[in-house]
């Protein structure tokens, strides 16, 4: 039986949602930040299309942050999340006018720094690996998923999953990638990758 | 990786997993960089498994991108379906409100709307004995007996001169209501004379639609003087001419003054005997109009011509006849209904 717990607001709600891995916490912090955020896009050469794609990935940015345990709270998620945006609708407007990324105003909002894997998330090459991701099978998927997205640690993949312990899944983990670049091999999408 | 037979540490995956995915603190990140920077085989180790581990996770943010999007989908409709019932139910309470109001308005449930329309007329057998006859006319008659439902029964009626008696809820709660007011002078059931007990008259409910009502009223007689020709001789002429007929009509044609014969009195108000002073007085309302009728023997037929209404409001009417002025409380919402018509 789950406790019931009271929150001293919405943010704190929100996170542990996320914490426990309920995607609820999604739908919620979008409809409170999709006034915002629609706003800002549309006001800034963007269609509504946009400001929805936007929102929803500015929404999974925070999950991969909260869930992988790299999100510490010093501001509203709301504050947050209008950052992510910005950055976000930065890199999209650029692919789209094919121009230089442009910054918005340089405001407290600025916080969010890119890592080297999330500039590389948008490239064409990982859109390759993404769909071969679709090809490889269960447990294979979900476990590479976990590891490299979720950042979980192979002793948390271990209890998830169900493994006997870190070092099964250090074993079956080598096995998935192993499969991995073998479908890329097969359709001929590796070639590009540097190999060693 | 070696390169010239040198270890490079991108030869252990789990930490070129954990330097791509940032799980290595600065100094340690600055030591491995500073060993590498010269090893262009150990850059492509990493440059292949960042590209891998960018690829698993646009993967993963493509399928929570999805499942967000179903979700936000159901969300609305369910939403949507959320307003539907929402709309719905504030139609249902608008409808029951609407029709609470109508009944209010219109129906049986609220006591000063069917006290204004107490379904009381005043009818008769055809004239055999000289007694009060106050005929219905034949289209209303005709619409009573339809309700009925029997066109066979309603020959028989008109021939043996049978009325239908019928009293609804909305009478014994006129009746109710007016008796206490006008201190048991109304015409409860049982003051009613009727065809079974002798008398002519007989008190019976009109359908809903026919707008009349009578209630007994005791008329107290003021004189103010008088006038060529005493009362006992305006009595026996009164009493002589067996029924008197002479009607006046107010100005405004609103209020009809009527004169009978004390002895055209049912026999159940014959009976109850009265203080001198005060006259048996039958107020009928027929639509608009109230009819006043006078069973007073001092009365007479140039009395009533000349009769004139000096007050008429929610409670009080006073008649002014030549040498009288005879004062009658109505009962409440009496005069009220025929004004609101």
């Amino acid at each position: 039986m789950k406790p019931n717990l009271f929150f001293l607001n919405d943010d704190a709600k929100i996170l542990h949602l996320m914490e426990q891995g309920d995607e609820e916490a999604l739908v919620m912090i979008y409809r409170q930040n999709r006034k915002a955020i629609l706003s800002f896009v549309t006001r800034n050469s963007g269609s509504e299309d946009d400001a929805e794609d936007v929102l929803q990935e500015s929404v999974i940015i925070l999950w991969e942050r909260v869930r992988s345990g790299r999100f510490e709270q010093s501001a509203k998620l709301s504050t947050f999340l209008f950052a992510v945006a910005k950055n976000v609708w930065s890199r999209k407007r650029m692919r789209k006018l094919r121009e230089p990324a442009s910054e918005f105003d340089n405001d407290q909002f600025d916080s969010y720094e890119r890592s080297a894997l999330d500039e590389m998330i948008d490239s064409e090459r990982s859109e390759h690996i993404a769909n071969a991701m679709e090809q490889l099978g269960e447990p294979c998927r979900t476990l590479l998923t976990l590891y490299y997205w979720e950042e979980h640690s192979q002793e948390e993949i271990a209890a998830e999953m169900g493994f006997a312990n870190a070092a099964t899944v250090k074993s079956k983990k080598y096995t998935c990638k192993k499969m991995l670049e073998k479908i890329l091999k097969e359709s001929g999408m590796y070639v590009g990758l540097a190999q060693s | 990786m070696s390169e010239q037979g040198k270890k490079y540490w991108t030869d252990d995956p789990e930490l070129v997993e954990r330097y791509i995915l940032g799980k290595l603190s600065p100094e340690e990140m600055e030591r491995l960089d500073r060993e590498i920077a010269g090893c262009e085989p150990c850059k492509a180790i990493i440059a292949r498994e960042a590209e891998i581990a960018a690829g698993i996770r646009r993967h993963g943010r493509d399928r929570m991108k999805a499942d967000l999007r179903k979700k936000l989908r159901r969300d609305r409709a369910s939403q949507f379906y959320s307003y539907q019932y929402i709309g719905l139910a504030a139609a249902v309470v608008v409808i029951a409100i609407g029709i609470g109001l109508y009944q209010i308005w219109f129906s049986d449930l609220v006591a000063p709307k069917q006290f204004q329309h107490p379904q009381i007329i005043i009818t008769s057998k055809p004239d055999t004995s000289g007694n009060i006859r106050e005929q219905q006319n034949d289209a209303e008659r005709d619409s009573k007996q339809i309700a009925e439902g029997s066109a066979v029964q309603k020959k028989s009626e008109r021939r043996e001169g049978i009325r239908i008696e019928r009293q609804s809820a909305s009478q014994k709660f006129a009746e109710r209501t007016v008796e206490p007011t006008v201190s048991g002078n109304a015409p409860a059931k049982n003051d009613h004379p009727s065809v079974a007990d002798g008398g002519s008259v007989a008190v019976s409910e009109a359908l809903p639609e026919n707008h009349s009502a009578a209630v007994w009223l005791i008329g107290n007689v003021v004189m103010i003087g008088e006038r060529a020709g005493s009362s006992m001789e305006k009595s026996s002429r009164s009493s002589s001419s067996g029924e008197m007929t002479a009607v006046k009509k107010s100005s405004d044609g609103k209020v009809i003054v009527r004169h009978r014969a004390v002895k055209e009195l049912p026999s159940d108000r014959a009976a109850a005997s009265r203080a001198s002073g005060q006259i048996e007085t039958l107020l009928e309302r027929n639509d608009d109009k109230l009819v006043l009728t006078l069973f007073d023997d001092s009365v007479n037929e140039s009395d009533v011509q000349q009769a004139v209404i000096e007050s008429l409001s929610d409670d009080l009417l006073v008649v002014a006849l030549p040498n009288q002025r005879i004062t009658y409380h109505l009962p409440s919402g009496w005069n009220q209904s025929s004004r609101s018509r």
